[in-house]
């Protein structure tokens, strides 16, 4: 699988996690949303219809007030008594009815109503008028405690009161609101409202009527609402009966009975509603009066459908969704990037390990920007380097083995005719000899045997020491590696030599053990006792063998007075077939330095004093 | 007079115990330099010498002994290699004979004969 498709998978699947809890918490604050809008409604609600109930109340005691004026009062006083003193005022009243009734006829206009009183209140409604431009007042009289109209400040009245319902209500009540009625004068609806008029010591002496023009009573009411409306909520305003009384959404709605009145328990409360798979949540109050007010038992209803309250949340949503993509696309963006960024170099990697795999070391190791991918590139470096010391060490090592195999290839060649040289005196020697035997067959002179027979005996010698030589440096036996005493090595050897008078041999006290091939060790130093006596020659001296050693190696040194070699022949004096001596073979130095390495040792030569050093690593030891 | 000259002291030793028994007055020489002073001293009527020496060579042994004198009678023993160059120069100034190692003692007594 490749990497990038893991990447992107996972951006996507992290990108979808993120814009499911999204989705999620989004609708976690919908409800949240619903939940506030629907409280916030309900304390509109109840609000606006506070308002309506103090608006009503303020303006019952601005007429109570009018009701308290001494003018008022005196008037009713002065009626009151002048009913008193009539001795039927039922007849009296049924009089001045059907005299009304039936003659279109208003004879308390004339008789008994009180011009100052009724041009009082016409001044008061002009007044309203004046403040509030508009009507506030449509009808508004007087009458005294028998319901007798006392005066009139608009619009048109019985005479008699005291038959009607609202007066009675008012009387027994002290306060009347009737349904609002329909005014053809006006053109708008009004509230019929009865005061009950009592004197300083609460006696009944009569009852106000004023009709309040709903529009005015609705003033601010509608607007709230119409305020509210810009918040797509729809206001209703419903009498007790569940009837239209003004509604912010259609005014053709007045007086239509609110369809979801059944709905409506309580003073407060809220439900929804689902037309045309809407959702409407529906909030309502319940006037519930001001003061000793008691209120219309009206009623104020918000409606909000949800997807006004989702209007801004779904805007969310599509802003959401199209994140959503966007950041989906971005994912596949960053993760083609990544892929590129983190891929190119894995491939480079890749390839410079397969060009490394096939041996190209020397291809180059780009730099790279990540520092996790420089330390893949530094090991591979180290690596390659490593690598190449290996091969370049090898290859020296190859070299060198070839070149000693060549040297001693050639060595031997020379070794050939040297060898075949050098028995052609001792053979030579011999061949004389014979024929001087045959000479002297009859043994005639004895000196011959005196000058030939020892004169074959090293001819014969010589060539055997030839030959040995010959074989010991040709030959590379296997070792044969035990622990051995080196004095008694040296002893031997000595032994094994005819040492000239003129030559002392000092050997140490102190014995050392080596680990070697005794054989092989022997002719190292018969060698090198030979080379030693034939350098001092025919003068007098001294051959000193002494051991040392230090933390890692054993030494033996072999050190002479004789000549000094001269410092051009210290570098060729290990070389095969080179020699200064007449008959030496040049092999002897050659063949100790052979079997000296072999064991792993070492053998180097000084001057002053001249001497001959054998190296004896400790970690060759058995 | 011979003078007999080889660097190996066996071969000269019998040699010239040889050519003693058979009558010859002997002087031997060990190498070049030595034979030249040996030449110039005693004037041997015949010279046989080993080529290979040290010090100094055969040839050129041969070349100073010539110059000293054109006349000297000289034969030279050759044990394996040449110088090819040398051995030419040589003839070309009456190198009596050459003779290669091992030799017949019979033939070195012919030779011996013939020129003295």
């Amino acid at each position: 699988m490749k990497i990038s498709y893991l990447i992107i998978i996972g951006l996507a699947t992290l990108l979808f996690i993120y814009t499911v809890s999204s989705f999620v918490i989004l609708n976690i604050n919908i409800q949240e949303m619903k939940t506030s809008e629907i409280s916030k409604n309900f304390a509109l609600s109840s609000i606006i219809i506070q308002d309506l109930d103090k608006f009503v109340k303020k303006r019952i005691d601005d007429f109570s007030q009018i009701s308290q004026t001494q003018e008022v009062q005196q008037t009713l006083h002065l009626s009151n008594q002048e009913f008193e003193q009539l001795l039927d005022i039922e007849g009296f009243l049924s009089e001045q009815d059907r005299l009304e009734k039936e003659f279109k006829y208003t004879p308390f206009i004339e008789r008994t109503n009180n011009i100052d009183l009724s041009n009082e209140l016409k001044e008061i409604i002009e007044f309203y008028k004046n403040v509030y431009e508009h009507n506030v007042i449509d009808e508004f009289f007087i009458t005294n405690q028998f319901g007798a109209n006392v005066a009139l400040g608009v619009g048109t009245s019985d005479y008699r009161q005291d038959d009607e319902e609202w007066w009675r209500d008012t009387k027994k009540d002290g306060l009347y609101i009737d349904k609002p009625v329909y005014n053809q004068n006006l053109d708008s609806y009004i509230i019929p409202i009865g005061l009950k008029i009592t004197d300083d010591t609460g006696n009944f002496i009569g009852v106000l009527r004023v009709s309040l023009n709903l529009e005015d009573i609705l003033k601010d009411l509608k607007d709230n609402s119409e305020i509210i409306s810009n918040e797509n909520k729809d206001v209703y305003l419903l009498d007790d009966s569940g009837t239209i009384v003004y509604s912010n959404k259609d005014e053709d709605l007045f007086y239509d009975k609110y369809e979801n009145f059944e709905l409506i328990t309580g003073e407060t409360g809220s439900f929804d509603i689902v037309e045309d798979e809407m959702t409407q949540f529906v909030t309502y109050s319940t006037s519930t009066g001001y003061r000793e007010f008691s209120g219309f038992g009206w009623i104020l209803v918000i409606e909000q459908d949800e997807l006004s309250i989702l209007e801004n949340v779904s805007d969310i949503q599509r802003e959401l969704v199209l994140i959503t993509l966007f950041s989906i696309f971005a994912a596949v963006i960053i993760g083609i990037i990544i892929t590129y960024l983190i891929s190119k170099p894995l491939n480079k990697i890749t390839e410079i390990a397969s060009h490394l795999s096939k041996g190209d070391l020397t291809y180059k190791l780009e730099r790279s920007r990540f520092s996790e991918f420089q330390i893949i590139l530094d090991s591979f470096k180290n690596a390659t380097h490593n690598i190449q010391q290996l091969i370049e060490a090898e290859k020296d090592l190859a070299e060198s083995k070839a070149k000693v195999k060549n040297e001693r290839l050639t060595a031997i060649g020379e070794l050939s005719s040297s060898l075949a040289h050098d028995l052609k005196n001792p053979l030579a020697v011999i061949k004389t000899s014979i024929e001087a035997i045959k000479m002297n067959f009859k043994n005639v002179n004895p000196q011959f045997q005196q000058e030939v027979f020892p004169r074959m005996d090293s001819a014969i010698s010589r060539m055997t020491h030839q030959i040995n030589d010959v074989l010991n440096y040709v030959r590379i036996t296997p070792t044969n590696l035990q622990n051995h005493s080196l004095l008694e090595i040296i002893d031997f050897s000595i032994k094994s030599l005819k040492i000239p008078t003129n030559v002392k041999i000092f050997t140490p006290s102190k014995d050392i053990s080596v680990y070697c091939d005794r054989e092989k060790i022997e002719i190292v130093f018969i060698n090198l006792i030979l080379n030693s006596i034939q350098s001092i020659d025919e003068t007098s001296g001294n051959i000193i063998i002494s051991f040392s050693e230090d933390l890692s190696n054993k030494f033996v040194e072999i050190q002479n007075d004789g000549e000094e070699i001269p410092d051009e022949n210290l570098k060729r004096i290990f070389l095969p077939l080179f020699t200064t001596k007449m008959k030496g073979t040049g092999l002897g130095l050659s063949i100790c330095k052979n079997i000296v390495e072999q064991h792993g040792w070492s053998i180097k030569v000084q001057n002053k004093p001249t001497r001959f050093i054998v190296k004896i690593p400790k970690d060759k030891e058995n | 007079m011979i003078l007999f000259v080889d660097d190996d002291a066996d071969l000269l030793g019998l040699n010239a115990f040889m050519l003693k028994n058979l009558g010859y007055e002997v002087v031997t020489a060990k190498d070049g330099e030595e034979a030249v002073a040996k030449f110039k001293e005693s004037s041997p009527s015949i010279t046989i010498m080993d080529i290979k020496m040290p010090k100094m060579d055969g040839f050129d042994a041969f070349f100073r002994m010539k110059k000293i004198n054109p006349e000297a009678k000289i034969i030279l023993i050759s044990a394996y290699t040449i110088d090819e160059k040398k051995l030419l120069n040589a003839k070309s100034q009456s190198l009596l004979d050459l003779i290669n190692k091992p030799y017949d003692f019979e033939v070195l007594e012919n030779i011996i004969k013939k020129y003295v």
